[in-house]
């Protein structure tokens, strides 16, 4: 578990029961539809393959590989003011490569962080400011 | 389509850098419809149908009734899509024309992004639902963090370099200096001086970024026999198109067009509609909202393969005098002013008038293309000839 990449006051996600999986079950869960199997994310009321609306959240490996990356050097708001530059990264899972997944590679030298370099996914623990729950924020470490 | 409407009328409020402006949104909005309206030779009472697109600042009723126009008869708002769907505003225009709903339709964007908040920052404090929630709590929240991503995969993945974005945010600021109504008149820009410019989100530095602006403008879409006996040539509306394919509209990076190719079902349609080729076109008008975006769009719309687009867009092929596709002739988004795209609709219609400042000699076929930031996209396709 890790500090948040982001300022404490940058804002989180609001929780629900289709991204509760992703946001707050402390592993690497993409959704995949109870009815035609396939896996989608982000996760979402249907499926979009088959419009189904029953679901399971199946655990990856969380190791993956970055798709996309910049660093961003102007905050564009007032919270992010001390944090530039920060990496914005996109990650394909190794086990699920269609998914992209949005994320930062934390404890990395921005410059190292290229796309097709390996990453792991690792869990930023943070409350939940309305209901307390422990929310488990994805997050990537080089590998 | 097709001959059935022609833009008859072009109207704008002056253009101001975010908070500059003196004038409310709703001043400068009356002031570019009522131009629009005075340029095509029409009364208030001829206007009897108004569309805009992205969450105006305005209810459309109020500001009709604000702005004391007749009779409505017609109102439509673009659904989705952000400045994408400046062309699909003009689309609905025509469409509602062409079905003989309105005899002629306002086309109006009005921002005042001092009074709005700009539009490149984010500043919300509500925690994100739905796509944004895998976005904006990694920090890819304002436009240009999403366009950077989009820019750095397109240019990797087909070797395009850092000197194909210079080409854009140059082709606009060159055309800007022979434009006094551009914010960015006066201001020459050097390759030096951009890639001198801080970054902003990397691939993209400062002059890779459209402006914030104050402004307004408008313009009238008319039946074809009115369009004949106006005051102004008209702008014959060839083709409109807004659209993307199938799994376009999937979240947070994981549509099916990433990181291109969102515009492409846009120009299957309008060429085949328009019954031209990309060739033909005499000059062009891009929603540059960032210079990435627009490299994409000039590929996905059809005038190059994306690993060409480099080639393309290099020395002065974007150049008004002598350019392979003239672009963004009044100085585009990045150095004339962000009116949300809808100041590009107008210089699109002056290039087949003849009254551009950076005039394109003969220019017959004038082309705006919206996209490919938020999906659906949009172009629209008008002439000097009648069909």
């Amino acid at each position: 578990m890790t500090e948040r990449y982001l300022p404490a006051d940058w804002p989180l996600p609001q929780i629900t029961d289709v991204n509760r999986a992703f946001f707050a079950s402390g592993a690497l869960r993409l959704q995949q539809c109870r009815s035609c199997g396939q896996v989608q994310h982000p996760p979402h009321e249907i499926c979009h393959h088959c419009q189904a609306d029953t679901f399971d959240y199946v655990e990856t490996s969380g190791l993956g590989t970055v798709d996309n990356v910049t660093v961003v050097h102007h905050p564009g708001d007032r919270r992010l003011a001390d944090q530039v530059p920060y990496n914005v990264v996109i990650v394909t899972p190794d086990d699920y490569p269609d998914a992209r997944i949005v994320g930062n590679v934390i404890n990395a030298d921005n410059t190292a962080i290229e796309i097709g370099v390996p990453v792991r996914c690792v869990f930023t623990e943070v409350p939940d400011p309305d209901t307390g729950e422990t929310l488990t924020l994805p997050q990537w470490e080089l590998r | 389509m097709l001959g059935t409407t022609a833009v008859t009328g072009i109207g704008e409020s002056a253009y101001y850098r975010a908070g500059r402006s003196p004038h409310s949104a709703a001043a400068m909005a009356a002031t570019a419809v009522h131009a629009a309206i005075a340029d095509a030779g029409l009364s208030v009472d001829d206007v009897d149908g108004i569309v805009t697109y992205h969450p105006d600042q305005h209810d459309s009723a109020q500001l009709w009734s604000w702005l004391g126009l007749g009779e409505l008869r017609f109102s439509a708002k673009a659904w989705g899509g952000g400045g994408n769907s400046g062309a699909s505003a003009v689309q609905i225009a025509d469409a509602a024309v062409t079905a003989g709903y309105a005899r002629n339709v306002v086309v109006f964007r009005s921002l005042h992004q001092g009074a709005e908040g700009r539009y490149g920052r984010y500043n919300q404090t509500a925690r994100p639902a739905k796509g944004d929630a895998f976005l904006v709590p990694f920090g890819a929240a304002m436009p240009v963090v999403k366009n950077a991503l989009l820019t750095r995969k397109f240019m990797h993945t087909h070797g395009i370099s850092q000197e194909a974005l210079a080409d854009i945010a140059l082709a606009d600021y060159f055309h800007a200096q022979r434009n006094p109504r551009a914010v960015m008149y006066g201001k020459p820009l050097t390759r030096e001086a951009y890639h001198a410019s801080r970054w902003i989100a990397e691939p993209l530095h400062l002059y890779d970024c459209c402006q914030e602006s104050d402004g307004a403008c408008a313009v009238i879409v008319s039946s074809a026999d009115q369009a004949r006996d106006l005051r102004r040539p008209p702008a014959w509306l060839l083709a409109g198109a807004t659209g993307m394919n199938s799994g376009g509209g999937l979240w947070a990076f994981n549509d099916t067009d990433y990181p291109s190719g969102r515009l492409a079902p846009v120009g299957r349609q309008l060429w085949e509609r328009a019954g031209v080729r990309p060739a033909d076109i005499d000059v062009a008008q891009f929603y540059e909202n960032f210079t990435g975006s627009t490299l994409i769009a000039i590929s996905d719309i059809g005038f190059c393969e994306p690993g060409g687009v480099e080639a393309f867009v290099s020395g002065k092929n974007l150049h008004f005098d002598g350019g392979v596709l003239p672009f963004n002739t009044s100085g585009g988004n990045i150095a004339e002013a962000y009116i949300h795209g809808l100041q590009l609709v107008v210089e699109a219609v002056r290039q087949v008038r003849g009254t551009s400042t950076s005039q394109v000699p003969g220019a017959r076929l004038s082309l705006f293309v919206a996209g490919p930031g938020t999906p659906p996209s949009s172009a629209v396709l008008l002439s000097a000839e009648a069909p």
